[in-house]
């Protein structure tokens, strides 16, 4: 009995019937895949959340879901806790207990998350810049690697943001901001970022704002009281949606910057004693911020993730006896109906072992073929695991 | 079936004729070791294939006996190049390229080298058996077995199917034994003999 001669007509015939051979092929590719493909993601998940929440120290924000506020934090994901006063962040930072972050990320581009922060966040990160420089005044941004190249922007180029809701005419208007650094990529949320001065996310969210000047002769319908010192701003004053060398000196901002919103704050602490004294700080229930450990909140989420892979796992399983049985019967069909075939391999000489062989292989050339694609379909979900987990929960 | 004694020698050719059902199919399975007889033997030269195991018996028929059917017995999805190298690809000999141009050869003296890469759904009655006779000679057996190889051809054909068996047969001085019901054809073969007056069955 030859082997090759064996594996060459069972070869020619699967090729016969490439419909019901990719079937079979993509039957028990997909069986053995979603499992492995599962465990893979969950598990290269749990490693790059949990490398993130590691590089955050502390994280302090409003009270309420600490997985929302890591994720928050973390991967920009859409604000779910009620905005942080600025007034927090001042009396966090006033009692320099370490480096302390701000983090506004409510607004977005399209899809992508608009982060005011400060340039600590970028030593944080250890993020570089690729192209141009940090940004230096209202209305600059700094944007990550992978949103540069899949929308083709350089540095001098604007990106806009994205009015929260259309119908909302006093609601948070879109702003213009000049790109002026592209980041170096580092396969984390930020390279899908729009990284904006903090003081910029409140010109987008109305807090401050820039328009011509009111004493300009040239606003139709401004108008002065009889004794002519108020000017009233009208319809016809031109707001600016885009922050220029020119109109700069004309933003300003309105109220108590105390009461100005964030999302969170990150803290670096010092050293230990001042990373347990911020925790102490924030255990009483009286003050209505809490502060968290990125990493345990990440550990939390992790064992969620866990306990539903193995709820997944009994469902793949199930499914999986189920498409093998299918597979099988497909087989045991198609060599009945081949019974013919086999009968002529034996008259012409065949041995049953040679039969057996002949219908192993073609068993075998399926199987390696569906273990194959599988393994190449769990080796690129591992590789994508980063990108996919930044998609799935921003 | 009682058959006391049978011979085919060397080069020599037998048609063995008989009504439908007297069992001379059967007579081709005992002689190609696809069946055991209940008692006797059976001999191919000097090996007694009766006392062969079943797969020396498949070894033993794949290299020294070759297989014509009525149905021609091809297989559909491989081509008639694949289907004449079949008993090659289910053997154990390793000189493969060999085979496959002496192969190429008989299926160029048989008139179906053009149909070398085709499937046999697209040759018509007459090749296919010819490539089915291909098949049989392609190991170079001692023996060639025919199970009425005419039956599905029309005249023409079956003349030069018979021709090609017989040409083959004296070249390479094997045994041709056929099972024919077509009496017009058996004048060709050395010898004819009514499958009735070898078996004894009955008679005792």
């Amino acid at each position: 009995m030859r082997i090759t001669g064996i594996a060459y007509l069972s070869w020619k015939a699967l090729r016969h019937r490439p419909f019901r051979s990719l079937l079979l092929i993509g039957t028990i590719a997909l069986t053995l895949y979603f499992p492995r493909a599962l465990q893979e993601f969950i598990s290269r998940s749990e490693e790059v959340l949990s490398a993130r929440a590691r590089s955050t120290p502390l994280l302090m924000g409003p009270r309420g879901s600490s997985i929302d506020l890591t994720l928050n934090a973390l991967y920009f994901t859409p604000q779910e806790l009620p905005p942080l006063d600025y007034s927090s962040y001042e009396t966090l930072a006033r009692k320099d207990l370490g480096n302390t972050i701000p983090i506004h990320s409510r607004f977005r581009s399209g899809n992508s998350p608009i982060v005011g922060t400060s340039l600590e966040y970028f030593k944080l990160r250890a993020l570089s810049i690729n192209a141009g420089r940090l940004m230096t005044r209202l209305g600059d941004c700094v944007i990550g690697a992978r949103l540069a190249e899949s929308k083709g922007l350089k540095p001098g180029d604007t990106i806009t943001s994205s009015p929260e809701n259309i119908f909302d005419l006093a609601g948070v208007y879109p702003l213009r901001m000049r790109i002026t650094g592209i980041l170096s990529p580092n396969r984390t949320p930020d390279d899908h970022a729009i990284f904006v001065d903090l003081k910029t996310t409140w010109i987008i969210e109305g807090l401050a704002h820039g328009h011509q000047k009111l004493s300009q002769a040239e606003i139709m319908g401004s108008s002065r009281n009889s004794a002519g010192r108020i000017l009233r701003a009208n319809a016809s004053v031109v707001e600016f949606n885009e922050v220029t060398e020119a109109n700069l000196g004309d933003f300003h901002f309105h109220g108590d910057y105390g009461n100005y919103p964030l999302s969170s704050v990150i803290l670096d602490p010092s050293d230990k004693k001042h990373r347990a004294l911020a925790l102490a700080f924030y255990q009483d229930p009286a003050i209505p911020q809490q502060i968290v450990i990125p990493a345990t909140a990440v550990e939390h989420l992790a064992n969620t993730l866990f306990a539903t892979q193995r709820l997944a796992l009994v469902a793949f399983s199930l499914l999986g006896i189920a498409a093998l049985a299918l597979a099988l019967m497909v087989f045991l069909l198609s060599f009945r109906l081949r019974e013919r075939e086999m009968r002529t391999y034996g008259k012409i000489g065949a041995t049953r072992l040679a039969i057996l062989c002949l219908q192993g292989a073609e068993v075998t050339i399926i199987a390696v073929a569906a273990t194959i694609i599988a393994q190449i379909g769990v080796t690129l979900t591992r590789v994508a695991a980063p990108d996919l987990l930044t998609r799935l929960i921003s | 079936m009682l058959i006391p004694k049978f011979e085919c020698t060397e080069g020599q050719t037998i048609a063995l004729v008989g009504p439908s059902g007297c069992g001379k199919s059967t007579f081709l399975n005992l002689i190609a070791g696809i069946l055991n007889p209940s008692a006797g033997s059976i001999y191919i030269d000097t090996t007694e294939i009766t006392s062969l195991s079943r797969a020396a018996s498949a070894a033993f028929r794949l290299s020294e006996i070759g297989l014509i059917f009525q149905e021609f017995e091809l297989v559909e999805h491989l081509s008639v190049g694949d289907n004449v190298l079949l008993p090659s690809y289910l053997g154990t000999r390793k000189d493969q390229t060999v085979i496959e141009n002496r192969a190429r050869d008989l299926a160029r003296d048989f008139g179906i080298l053009n149909y070398w890469d085709a499937l046999p759904e697209s040759l018509s009655h007459g090749e296919r058996q010819r490539a089915a006779i291909c098949r049989a000679l392609s190991a170079r057996p001692r023996l060639l077995l025919a199970d009425e190889p005419t039956g599905n051809l029309d005249p023409v054909n079956k003349q030069k199917t018979l021709e090609l068996m017989h040409s083959s047969a004296k070249e390479h001085n094997q045994g041709l034994l056929v099972v024919t019901h077509d009496l017009e054809l058996v004048h060709a073969f050395d010898a004819v003999i009514q499958f009735e007056e070898i078996n004894q069955h009955g008679q005792k």
